[in-house]
């Protein structure tokens, strides 16, 4: 008798043993689709990792996309949605904010930041309105890149220009790339070809107009006001006058040390001026006379996918993790991207005061607008169109009012549909 | 399956005396592992694109709307698609006539002269065994109007640059030439293959009896080649209509639709705008087009003849 | 005289085509600064491996490679398996429905890579086999093109060959791996270097149905040195561009040998 109950009550403590020991070890795995490529597994491995560390019961299984850049990745989410098999995590870029949460995909995150107490202001402001659509917060932002001018020293000099001081507005930037032409290099290239149409915006705001505005019917094309022939205008004549080429291929024009001027993403802030055989400095990007300075914000934040309530809570605290100093810290010394964390961007720019290039990076996050998306399924087709426009104007195939027309009206036909 | 039919056979026993009520099944069993594979990757996904296509439905969304043919209405009178549809044509029978030509023309020079025969097939072989998607890389840079080589090589020998990616007849020439390019050994291959099948002794009879080479060529060779001609046309037809790595990376349609194949079109319908129920519409259509094509084709395998 | 017109015509076209390979290695030894170098500039000045160490190590490409040594190997035994019987059946047999079914075949034929796309990654998704090897060979195996190949090659074949091999009391079986096989060997030898290439190439499916970079395929090597949003480094991916391609095209002369020996001997018999 007294034997038997011994046994029992071993096996009672062992069971419970066990039970303790699992439960103590239980852990979380949450799936997360992510970009896979060099430049992108720089910065999202290290934190991946730092995350583990420090949370040692969730585990993160990676969903890696290698294919067209956020497409693809966006791709990977919904195949996953139609299947039933969502990933908990998706990283995403801003553009695709309306089209992801046209799915019913996305989980908003106010419920989350609510309960835990997590608070805005520590973002730098206009980095969470970035993954914002009708008043819900849906993107936790991992970094942000901003447009900036790369200018390239050496061709300056050749070409009689001061290196010290690059041009700051539109008519400097003409002057300067006619003076470059005339010393048998090529201008400027604006970049005009970035995805989303990032550069349009960029100068149209800084000319005072805006992509589109919500009215009464519902929101519509505003890209073909007088700013907006005002930009095409500049352009035109640019290319006209052979100042600028007509690329998409921004880089590598610039690598090949014939380009006096590129307008394109602080995201290569370390890899352009690398790529090329001459000195390379960053500066504003130049605004037409009068204009003021308004920076959409590129680059890419992560979204929450999970229906099921224990993974919902461990991807929470990912994406907590990505708004803090430690995962901004590992942003910023492995990439381009200005991370999200404003008490770190002061820090950053105080210990990085001997690389005006880094810090004109880090201040220029304080003009930060949100890179504008539009509401509807039709974005990137809307996208497209506004490209072409360009492409249109360029090649001196319409002239601008045409082409700001033609592409409003059918822009707004787009956002009825 | 084979085996099965095998054991059932041969008990030593003649084909002829085989036990006559299985053996209308035979070709089926032959037919049947290809055919079930084919039915569940290549048929299943057309029925379903049908279905798809009646649909008003986007990647991933939870609800979706029958919307009966409205897609393919919306799409007869796309000008997205018309232009697609001629720019395929156009590019289609550039680069497969093109491919062809060329193929049969190294096919035959490589038979003549003998000589490093497999030295020349590997050579003319290697851009279709090369990843597409690298080499459109290597065409986009080469036809760079700045950095290109191409105009490089074009400003040495005392001739203009030409802007090729940006004016619509240069783009297409370029997505052409790519085609061509990649295309043309594939062809040279299968031509080969079928030129062996031709008995040496036909051509040594004909130069005896004084035939020229011109001669053996045009009432020997060609021919006795018509089988794998077909062949070759029906296949790389279909291939160049299906092409698309490389006016992806190249031109990605442009400038401005000018290079923008169907098989782009559905792309970009597709996968960059998630409008997967007009996409399916689009392939559809697409599929379509292709059958008609290949079955015009194999009809003219009529009046072939067989040694 | 016709001869030096072939070689003439051999060399110009070897040299045509053999350029953009050329420069792909020439750009696969040099930095970005030297690549973009305006002019024609097919030697370096400062060649470096570095890139192909970069490619190399910061891409599981070795593990690429030997995905699609994998797959491309089973996807065309399989493929043999299951394409030369129906080719056989299509040319020499004689059954109902004959016509049809080539007709099915040759449709499947004219099915575009995307139309197949979702409802094949849907019904993997459902057996649970996405990120896995079968579902980079199931969707392959049902070759159209292996079938009319082989429809083609064994209706060129003699028939009193066939006829004297069945008076002599081979059964359908026996022919085929006996008397049919041996001498159809450079059609099969094509098909495999079709099928091979093809498949090892073909990123587009990988895309849809690879999720962990484990499971990637030789183009996604390339890929990922070339990702959107800047940050390439062209010098890499030319190198991995040519790693990705020697094995392919030692594969194409080592299969190559099979079809010249047995090409010679069936031209004879003929």
């Amino acid at each position: 008798m007294a034997q038997r109950s011994r046994r029992t009550y071993m096996a009672g403590v062992m069971v419970m043993a066990v039970a303790l020991l699992t439960t103590v070890h239980a852990q979380t795995v949450i799936s997360f689709a992510r970009l896979s490529s060099q430049a992108h597994n720089a910065y999202l491995e290290p934190l991946i990792e730092a995350f583990q560390a420090a949370n040692p019961d969730i585990v993160i299984e990676n969903v890696e996309s290698a294919g067209d850049g956020y497409e693809g990745l966006a791709q990977t989410a919904l195949l996953g949605l139609a299947a039933g098999t969502p990933p908990d995590l998706v990283q995403v870029g801003f553009t695709l904010l309306p089209t992801l949460v046209a799915s019913g995909g996305p989980i908003a995150l106010d419920p989350f930041m609510e309960a835990s107490g997590f608070d805005p202001s520590s973002l730098m402001p206009g980095m969470l309105e970035l993954g914002q659509l009708d008043g819900s917060n849906y993107i936790m932002p991992i970094g942000v890149s901003t447009p900036v001018m790369y200018y390239n020293l050496d061709l300056f000099r050749a070409a009689g220009l001061d290196p010290d001081s690059p041009p700051t507005t539109w008519e400097e930037a003409r002057a300067a790339s006619q003076a470059l032409v005339d010393a048998g290099y090529q201008g400027i290239l604006w970049g005009w070809s970035i995805t989303g149409n990032w550069l349009f915006q960029t100068m149209l705001e800084s000319a005072g107009g805006r992509m589109g505005m919500d009215a009464d019917s519902g929101h519509t094309a505003t890209f073909n006001d007088d700013a907006g022939e005002q930009v095409l205008t500049y352009l035109q004549s640019l290319t006209q006058a052979g100042l600028m080429p007509v690329t998409e291929a921004t880089v590598q024009t610039f690598a090949s040390g014939q380009l006096g001027m590129l307008v394109d993403s602080s995201f290569q802030r370390v890899n352009t001026p690398a790529q090329v055989d001459a000195e390379v400095r960053l500066a504003p990007v130049p605004i037409p006379d009068g204009g003021v300075t308004r920076l959409p914000a590129g680059g890419n934040g992560v979204m929450m996918f999970s229906r099921d309530q224990a993974k919902q809570e461990a991807a929470w605290r990912f994406l907590e993790f990505l708004a803090g100093p430690d995962a901004g810290r590992i942003v910023a010394e492995n990439t381009g991207y200005t991370p999200a964390n404003a008490a770190l961007i002061e820090t950053l720019a105080q210990e990085n005061a001997a690389d005006p290039d880094y810090v004109l990076v880090l201040q220029q996050v304080a003009n930060v607008v949100p890179w504008h998306a539009w509401p509807s399924n039709n974005g990137p087709r809307i996208s497209q169109v506004i490209k072409d426009m360009q492409l249109e104007v360029l090649l001196g195939r319409a002239t601008p009012r045409e082409a700001l027309d033609r592409a409003a009206a059918e822009t707004n036909q787009l956002l009825e549909d | 399956m084979v085996q099965g039919l095998a054991q059932q056979e041969a008990i030593g026993a003649p084909a002829s005396r085989r036990a006559p009520r299985l053996r209308w099944l035979g070709p089926y069993l032959l037919l049947l592992p290809a055919l079930a594979f084919i039915a569940v990757s290549a048929f299943s996904p057309v029925v379903y694109s049908v279905y798809l296509s009646l649909q008003d439905w986007r990647l991933g969304f939870g609800s979706s709307r029958i919307v009966g043919v409205r897609n393919d209405v919306r799409l007869f009178t796309a000008p997205d698609f018309l232009t697609a549809l001629r720019v395929t044509v156009g590019y289609t029978l550039l680069t497969s006539c093109g491919s062809i030509l060329l193929g049969l023309a190294l096919a035959l020079a490589i038979q003549h002269v003998k000589r490093l025969g497999s030295v020349w097939q590997a050579l003319f072989f290697l851009p279709v065994a090369s990843t597409m998607a690298a080499m459109a890389v290597v065409f986009r840079f080469m036809f760079d109007s700045h950095i290109g080589v191409i105009n490089a090589v074009l400003e040495r020998i005392g001739l203009a640059r030409i802007d090729w990616l940006n004016g619509d007849l240069t783009a297409f020439a370029a997505v052409v030439i790519v085609g061509i390019w990649s295309t043309a050994g594939y062809a040279m291959v299968l031509f080969l293959a079928g030129l062996t099948t031709i008995p040496e002794n036909l051509h040594e009879a004909a130069a005896l009896d004084g035939a020229s080479a011109w001669h053996q060529l045009r009432y020997i060779t060609l021919p006795l080649l018509t089988p794998t001609t077909i062949f070759v046309v029906v296949i790389l037809t279909l291939r160049s209509l299906e092409s698309f790595d490389s006016v992806k990376v190249l031109t990605d349609g442009g400038p401005l639709g000018a290079t923008q194949v169907l098989s782009h079109l559905l792309y970009i319908e597709g996968f960059r705008y998630f409008n997967t129920g007009y996409a399916s519409a689009l392939a559809t259509v697409f599929f379509v087009i292709l059958l008609v094509v290949a079955i015009v084709q194999m009809r003219t395998e009529r009046w072939v003849h067989y040694e | 005289m016709s001869k030096v017109w072939a070689w003439l015509f051999l060399l110009v076209a070897a040299a045509v085509t053999m350029f953009p390979f050329l420069w792909m290695l020439s750009a696969s030894v040099m930095q970005p600064n030297e690549i973009f170098r305006p002019g024609v500039n097919l030697v370096s000045q400062e060649p470096t491996f570095s890139n192909y160490a970069t490619a190399l190590t910061k891409a599981p490409l070795v593990r690429f490679l030997g995905n699609g040594v994998i797959v491309t190997v089973a996807i065309a035994v399989l493929q043999l398996a299951v394409i030369v019987p129906a080719g056989y059946a299509f040319a020499r047999l004689r059954f109902r429905g004959q016509r049809f079914l080539f007709l099915l075949v040759l449709a499947a034929l004219a099915v575009p890579a995307y139309v197949r796309a979702i409802p094949n990654f849907l019904a993997l998704s459902s057996w649970g086999l996405i990120n896995t090897y079968p579902a980079l060979i199931l969707p392959f195996i049902g070759s159209a093109f292996g079938i009319f190949l082989m429809r083609q090659f064994f209706r060129q074949l003699p028939g009193e060959l066939i006829d004297a091999a069945k008076l002599d009391g081979c059964n359908t079986g026996q022919l085929i791996w006996h008397v049919l096989l041996p001498l159809t060997r450079p059609a099969l030898a094509a098909f495999a270097v079709f099928s091979v290439v093809s498949h090892w190439n073909d990123f587009f499916w990988p895309l849809v149905v690879v999720r962990t970079s484990r499971m990637y395929t030789p183009p996604a090597g390339i890929a990922f040195f070339a990702s959107a949003d800047g940050g390439e480094n062209w010098g890499v991916i030319m190198a991995a561009g040519v790693i990705v391609i020697t094995p392919l095209v030692l594969f194409f002369l080592v299969a190559r040998r099979q079809f010249v020996a047995s090409l010679a001997q069936s031209a004879v018999k003929g």
